[in-house]
């Protein structure tokens, strides 16, 4: 049997026929993401675009199975796709870009437009995020996965009908008080922070500009209103920029140890309000005698960092590591923190140890702190397998017919490799009502922005039943509603409504109903019910969790955005919306959104 | 270093230990197909030790081309040596051959010499060939049968007993709150929260502070706290030692003082094991280390009433003095644990002219996990119709027609050294006799003989991460693996496990 009629003869004519003419997308050519390139082609998929940022590193070849020893440092995407071109029996045309997802110069919303699905394969939230909002604009599918060392899970979204990314709450990650990072530090994660994001940065990749006010100011992320604290750590700050003036300089690491971990602390004992319920910290001790004695400490002691260093180790580490980058910086002029380049690592975690010391906080091994400062996630071959795996297999059911088939026979799946299922697999729940951004519905408009704000209100009024009492604003700015009627005769390009923003639309009463018509192309969606107005529960009982916050002023809003001017004209006439419009939708939305290309 | 950069995601899972076992171990893969090369890929990549295939020579056409192992450049060439080359390329570090046999058939019907089989540790069969796995079993050689039909996917393990110290399983470490030994409550004892000024007040470590909520909660109560309203007594009562509304170290008391509770005692699970210990030390055939220890493990607890103590230390706010004086308890008792415990293991020893020394480290991560450990015994059957009866009445799902369809088919290849065709269907079904009732099994069996043979990528990369996945906890001897059987439905997407 050949291979196409093997194919066949397992999916059956009609989805063999569907997937021969489908076009997808694979966001990350990563763990996940090559397992999951082998099997779409090999599932004979007609067109596979591949985008990802990342280069190879060594740390990827114990899982990565496309990519060998002589690839590190290429482009993830481009070796992927150049990889599985010695089995791409099918012909699958496959597109890789070296690229960040977020650039809407390279992929504006009518890029997204031309694929039938959307597969993710991310490693982190940010992304699977904007991809998520992508999928709302454009009433795509996402086959969604993630892995966890042995735990994993795929999970097809459907916007509307289903949880949708962002539904779920996720634990961000943890973010601490510049306050705690800067001057007072209880946990060595604090001490990790500190080393990474404050003094790698400061010396080694960012611009020397003097500051006038400490970062997290304006964001309310400062964490303290102690005025001395605060012009310490604009001085504190100052003194480093100076400082890395003289980063050529043969006594720059001394100058360093000097300040950062003797004097800054001592300036640090004069801000007494900070010491009245903490232990104070110990300045550095740190003469020529000690230094000596330091760098008399041999390669073999420091040994490949899976166990504790003692102080003078630590320092030993450090002075080494800063010279290594002293060096490299006269070259490569900013040097980024990268996990795996050995240095910046070295650097990050004798600093946070030697700062850890200074406070009386535990030290820890380069191998623990290599896997905070770099949010390492174990990850290996198999778990990758299974869930690219379970993620291309959910993927044949979206060839149905019917978009309620699809839904009702998509699953999630998760594996949990200790317990005794190994696969459970669970229905797709129901979108989050309160979820911020699926319950607004979004959609794609198109339209001619030398037309006036008057036309786009008839338009939006006779499409989706609407009377006059709607809102429209662009953010906060607010453009019209009934008692300001001042910018009707404008143009929407005067207003601002232009490609790439997002419009807010919002019915100030409770009716509407769905009327199709109008000059300009809004999308076919359907405007949804309000939910009741929920009443904020007055004592929270329960004192071990987060209060739940409710979202309770956009629950009527209508969603426009404007998308990128659109590359080439067979894009700008694509349709709002893929699907036909026959499906039922089950659980009526609350909001809407849409997109709208000129 | 290299190495360590390497596989620095995955030691992060099984640590040395793991990666050395997994380094030194030997597979051998008979008949491969794309389900057992995708498992094959699963192991290179981490750096298995050496893996061998095993087949009749032939020569790779066109149509064999069906996944990554062969490219088109292959065609022509011999099938093994392809095979070993291309999965080679994944990782240098692996050694990789073949090995060739006249009629693959007739080697599996025939008995080999032991030192052919001592080579390996670990055997990936394709099916359940009777020969083949008494030989096995016979070696103690672990024996993993794995194969995907259509939509549908087995795995099969065949290891006589699993003993795992290393389980991974998540669990609180026991932290003697509730029943300090004199050291801990000396020191305890010794700190006065009400004198303490304020700085000190907020550097005292929170199992101090829980130490001494315990106690003062026996006071006032006859047992500790149990329903919710206690607990939330208790921890209020944590709050309003409080001098000032920042102490991190009463918070973080109140946080986790559910773990005071739950933590103590031996464990209903490694009661059993400490009950049946002496029965499996008298077969002669079970005398392994792993044993032995739980003999010591018995012993200590049985003049203790407790596990040994770990000796780790939770992050906590503290102060270094008051943390590192809270260290030494817990390492000083910890140590003295240990001491005990070895005192126990070497008399066992002794008396059981066990003459290899043990390894202290083998000690270490016996004692750290010892509220951890697992044992299962396993049948090691082939699948019958006695057992898939078995399986049949204890479960009512769907998984079953699939387990029972797998079955007959398998009859089937054992008996004919051939794929059944649709042409079998009404034969196959008729051959089930008094499994099941059900006709639903009529179209399961359809279904995997509508593949024809035919193996779905998607459903051998699914499979071949599972057995991978088991594979590596078998050599590495960590955490647990499924025992013993695990049927794989891609129709539905679910997997579900039989103990046959």
């Amino acid at each position: 049997m050949s291979r196409v009629e093997g194919l066949k003869c397992v999916l059956g004519d009609d989805t063999y026929r569907k997937i021969r003419n489908a076009k997808v997308l694979l966001v990350g050519a990563g763990g996940i993401g090559c397992e999951l390139l082998k099997d779409l082609i090999l599932l004979g998929y007609s067109e596979v675009h591949v985008v990802d940022l990342d280069t190879i590193d060594l740390s990827n070849l114990n899982r990565q199975f496309l990519f060998r020893h002589k690839d590190i440092k290429q482009p993830k995407a481009s070796t992927a796709v150049n990889a599985v071109q010695s089995f791409n029996f099918f012909k699958t045309k496959l597109v890789p870009y070296q690229a960040s997802i977020y650039e809407t110069d390279l992929f504006p919303m009518s890029w997204f437009e031309q694929f039938d699905l959307i597969f993710n394969a991310l490693d982190n939230i940010q992304a699977r995020s904007y991809i998520n909002k992508v999928a709302l604009l454009l009433n795509k599918t996402v086959m969604e996965s993630g892995t966890t060392g042995t735990n994993g899970q795929a999970q097809p979204t459907f916007p509307y009908h289903t949880e949708c990314y962002d539904c779920l709450h996720r634990e961000t990650p943890k973010t601490f008080p510049v306050c705690t990072i800067r001057s007072t530090p209880s946990q060595p994660v604090h001490c990790i922070h500190w080393a990474k994001s404050f003094l790698f940065t400061s010396l080694f990749s960012e611009d020397d500009e003097p500051v006038v006010q400490p970062e997290g100011k304006d964001t309310g992320e400062l964490g303290t209103d102690n005025q001395q604290e605060i012009a310490n750590l604009i001085s504190e700050n100052n003194e480093l920029v100076e400082l890395k003036r003289s980063i050529a300089s043969e006594d720059f690491v001394d100058k360093v140890i000097a300040k950062v971990f003797t004097k800054d602390i001592e300036n640090l004992l004069k801000i007494s309000d900070l010491w009245k319920t903490r232990k104070q910290p110990t300045p550095l001790e740190y003469n020529n005698q000690i230094k000596e004695k330091v760098l008399k400490i041999s390669k073999e002691e420091i040994g490949t960092g899976q166990r504790e260093w003692t102080l003078e180790q630590n320092l030993k580490v450090f002075i080494d590591s800063t010279l290594a980058l002293q060096k490299r910086i006269a070259i490569e002029k900013e040097i980024e923190f990268d996990k795996d380049d050995e240095d910046t690592l070295n650097f990050v975690a004798s600093a946070t140890n030697i700062r850890s010391h200074i406070f009386s906080i535990p030290l820890k091994a380069k191998f623990d702190i290599k896997s905070i400062a770099g949010n390492i996630i174990p990850a290996i071959a198999t778990t990758n397998a299974i869930i690219a795996g379970f993620s291309a297999l959910l993927s044949l059911k979206q060839f149905d017919e019917s978009y309620e088939n699809r839904i009702q026979n998509s699953k999630a799946v998760f594996t949990v490799s200790n317990s005794d299922k190994f696969v459970s697999p669970s229905m797709l729940q129901s979108p989050n009502p309160k979820c911020a951004t699926c319950s607004a519905v979004r959609g794609v408009a198109h339209f001619d922005t030398s037309k006036t704000l008057n036309d786009l209100l008839g338009a939006l009024q006779s499409t989706y039943g609407l009377d006059e009492e709607i809102s429209l604003s662009l953010g906060s700015n607010l453009l019209y509603d009934i008692d300001f009627d001042d910018n009707v005769e404008k143009t929407l390009k005067e207003m601002g409504i232009v490609d790439g923003v997002l419009l807010n639309v919002a019915d100030e009463t409770d009716k509407y109903q769905s009327v199709k018509g109008g000059d300009l192309k809004l999308p076919d969606i359907k405007m949804a019910e309000k939910p009741p107005v929920e009443e904020k529960e007055e004592n929270d009982q329960d004192d071990e969790e987060d209060g739940v916050e409710l979202i309770n002023d956009n629950d009527d809003d209508l969603l426009i955005v404007d998308v990128k001017e659109a590359t080439s004209p067979d894009k700008r006439k694509a349709k709002a919306q893929d699907y036909d419009d026959t499906h039922v939708t089950k659980k009526p939305k609350t909001d809407s959104e849409i997109e709208i290309v000129e | 270093m290299d190495r360590e950069e390497k596989y620095d995601r995955q030691l992060r899972l099984w640590e040395n230990q793991g990666q050395q076992l997994l380094e030194s171990a030997r597979v051998l893969v008979v008949q491969p197909t794309v389900t057992s090369l995708e498992l094959v890929k699963n192991l290179v990549l981490p750096g298995v030790g050496s893996f061998t295939l095993l087949d009749e020579p032939q020569t790779v056409q066109s149509e064999d081309l069906v996944s990554f192992y062969l490219s088109p450049d292959d065609v022509g060439s011999e099938r093994m040596s392809s095979l070993v080359k291309n999965l080679n390329e994944l990782n240098e570090d692996v050694a990789g051959d073949f090995h060739h046999v006249e009629d693959v058939n007739v080697w599996l019907q025939t008995v080999q010499p032991t030192d052919f089989w001592n080579q390996y540790d670990l055997v990936v069969l394709n099916w359940e060939y009777p020969l083949v796995l008494e030989q096995l079993s016979k070696l103690k050689i672990p024996v993993i049968v794995t194969n995907t039909l259509g939509f549908y996917g087995i795995l099969r393990i065949f290891k006589p007993s699993v003993e795992v110290v290393e389980t991974h399983t998540q669990g609180v470490a026991d932290l003697r709150i509730v029943n300090p030994w004199d050291e801990l409550l000396q020191y305890s004892d010794s700190i006065d929260l009400e004198s303490l000024d304020v700085e000190e007040h907020a550097q005292i470590p929170y199992l101090i502070i829980q130490l001494k909520a315990v106690q003062a909660w026996r006071k006032a109560h006859t047992q500790l706290p149990k329903t919710s309203q206690e607990k939330k007594g208790f921890k209020k009562m944590i709050m309003d030692w409080k001098k000032d509304y920042q102490e991190l170290n009463f918070d973080e008391a109140v946080e986790n003082s559910h773990m005071i509770m739950s933590s103590t005692g031996v464990p209903h699970s490694i009661q059993e094991l400490l009950q049946q210990v002496d029965t499996r030390l008298e077969e002669e055939n079970s005398r392994s280390l792993f044993w032995i220890l739980v003999k010591a493990l018995k012993a200590f607890v049985t003049r203790t009433g407790v596990l040994p103590l770990t000796g780790a230390l939770p992050d906590m706010t503290s102060s270094t003095g008051n943390y590192l004086a809270l260290k030494k308890i817990y390492q000083g008792k910890a140590d003295a644990d240990r001491a005990l415990f070895t005192q126990k293991l070497d008399k066992i020893l002794e008396t059981m002219h066990w003459n290899h020394a043990v390894d202290p480290q083998t000690v270490q991560t016996f004692l750290k996990n010892s509220r951890h450990l697992y044992f299962s015994q396993s049948s090691c059957q082939p699948l019958n119709y006695v057992n898939t009866k078995i399986a049949t009445e204890h479960e009512d799902s769907k998984s079953n027609l699939v387990l029972i369809g797998i079955f007959l088919v398998q009859q089937y290849i054992l008996a004919h050294n051939a794929l059944p065709t649709l042409d079998h269907l009404d034969d196959l079904f008729s051959q089930r006799k008094s499994l099941t009732a059900s006709h639903e099994l009529y179209d399961v069996l359809r279904e995997i003989l509508r593949a024809q043979g035919q193996q779905l990528n998607n459903i051998c990369s699914v499979m071949g991460g599972i057995a991978g996945q088991e594979a590596i906890k078998l050599v590495t001897n960590q955490y647990i693996p499924v025992d013993n059987t695990l049927i794989f439905d891609g129709l539905r997407s679910v997997t579900e496990r039989w103990k046959v």
